[in-house]
């Protein structure tokens, strides 16, 4: 009989800068993992235990900011001047006020998504404030720093079939941040369309996905 | 020479256009309730919670966020030294047992919500050996600070409101009689 897939959210303590994640994923993970499973991670709390996020009161917010972000709708993440101002401080200012520019025109001539393509790779994985569990909802959370190798880090310490870092919410997303070689990402990542790791207050920042190897040659 | 003029008229044009899609896009803006009178929360032998219901409202046209949120105490041992008191802040709906506030969005005017409750929350402990009536008994009017730290379109600054407690008003709720000392 086959393996059947199942996803195990995991839960934890909150994470910090203090923690190392792969170590953390194999505290809590212990005896839990196979070979043919595949160990995702929340891309924000990779982040965090990079110490990649800074608080609003710490960042020097320019006039730059401040006005690009009033272009931005204000659902967004970069709506704020905070949330601005990082990605310049990241991107570059001149970069980011650019691509806005060019995203605009775009628009106008049907091409979307330019400010995104143009703007650098923090511009899609930035979350603002309240976009993190406590006590990081204060804080501006970047993306992950080289996630791709994170990934492979994570799948050669843990001995599983595969690792990946993904950027899910409540609202249906799922996208891939990094995965380790082997893995089809945008096929793992339909799997958590759901949110397994639950919303921002719920600590289950790791989720297993238990023979995920015979799921993805299943459906190759 | 047309060519400059040219350019200068798209630079004009641009930077008329950004003014007015500022102006009508505009900003958050949050105005705070204060009216609603202090409530009895709770009542022991060792302390007494009383809350108040602060309403805040985003009147403007880009959406706000609450990040945090406190209540100081303005009581000073010199003006009365027989009553400790501790604030806190509190979400409608989203009670915590820590002081913690957890940073919230307040919509724009029109979408849902576009307003929210937060609890100003006093506890009062009697201090140098009274019982909780005795020290209330002798009670001044007092007043904390409701401060929070509020962001949206514009960059996160720290905005206050004073709330008064009178010390009437704190004696009936906790069904003591006032001492006029």
């Amino acid at each position: 009989m086959a393996e059947e897939l199942e996803l195990i959210p995991v839960p934890t303590r909150i994470l910090t800068d203090k923690d190392d994640i792969i170590e953390a994923i194999e505290h809590y993970t212990q005896g839990k993992i196979g070979p043919d499973d595949l160990v995702c991670s929340a891309e924000s709390v990779v982040a965090i235990t990079q110490g990649r996020y800074v608080r609003p009161e710490d960042l020097e917010i320019s006039c730059l900011a401040q006005l690009c972000c009033r272009f931005i709708p204000d659902y967004g993440s970069l709506a704020s001047p905070h949330g601005m101002q990082s990605l310049m401080d990241v991107e570059g200012k001149w970069r980011v006020a650019f691509a806005l520019f060019a995203g605009f025109v775009g628009k106008i001539f049907g091409q979307s998504g330019l400010f995104y393509k143009w703007g650098g790779e923090q511009t899609a994985m930035i979350d603002d404030v309240t976009g993190t569990m406590p006590p990081f909802d204060k804080c501006i959370v970047y993306g992950p720093g080289d996630p791709y190798g994170m990934a492979q880090k994570m799948k050669d310490r843990l001995g599983c079939f595969g690792a990946m870092i993904a950027d899910v919410n409540d609202l249906k997303r799922s996208r891939v941040v990094g995965v380790s070689s082997g893995v089809k990402g945008e096929l793992a990542a339909k799997l958590l369309i759901d949110n397994p790791f639950g919303n921002a207050s719920q600590k289950t920042p790791i989720c297993i996905i238990k023979n995920y190897r015979q799921y993805q040659e299943k459906h190759s | 020479m047309t060519v400059l003029y040219a350019i200068l008229s798209l630079v004009a044009l641009a930077v008329v256009f950004v003014w007015l899609y500022l102006a009508v896009s505009g900003l958050e803006k949050v105005t705070v309730h204060t009216g609603a009178a202090w409530e009895l929360e709770s009542k022991d032998e060792e302390k007494i919670v009383l809350k108040k219901k602060l309403v805040f409202a985003n009147e403007g046209k880009q959406c706000a966020t609450i990040m945090d949120a406190m209540v100081r105490s303005q009581l000073p041992y010199e003006q009365y030294d027989g009553i400790e008191v501790r604030g806190k802040a509190e979400l409608e709906g989203a009670p915590r047992e820590d002081d913690y506030f957890e940073a919230v969005l307040i919509q724009r005017k029109g979408d849902a919500p576009d307003s929210l409750d937060i609890w100003a929350k006093v506890a009062l402990y009697p201090r140098k050996g009274m019982s909780l009536a005795e020290a209330l008994s002798h009670m001044v009017d007092m007043a904390v600070d409701f401060i929070w730290q509020e962001t949206g379109r514009t960059p996160c600054r720290y905005k206050k409101v004073r709330l008064e407690l009178a010390a009437s008003d704190i004696c009936k709720l906790a069904g003591v009689t006032l001492v006029k000392d």
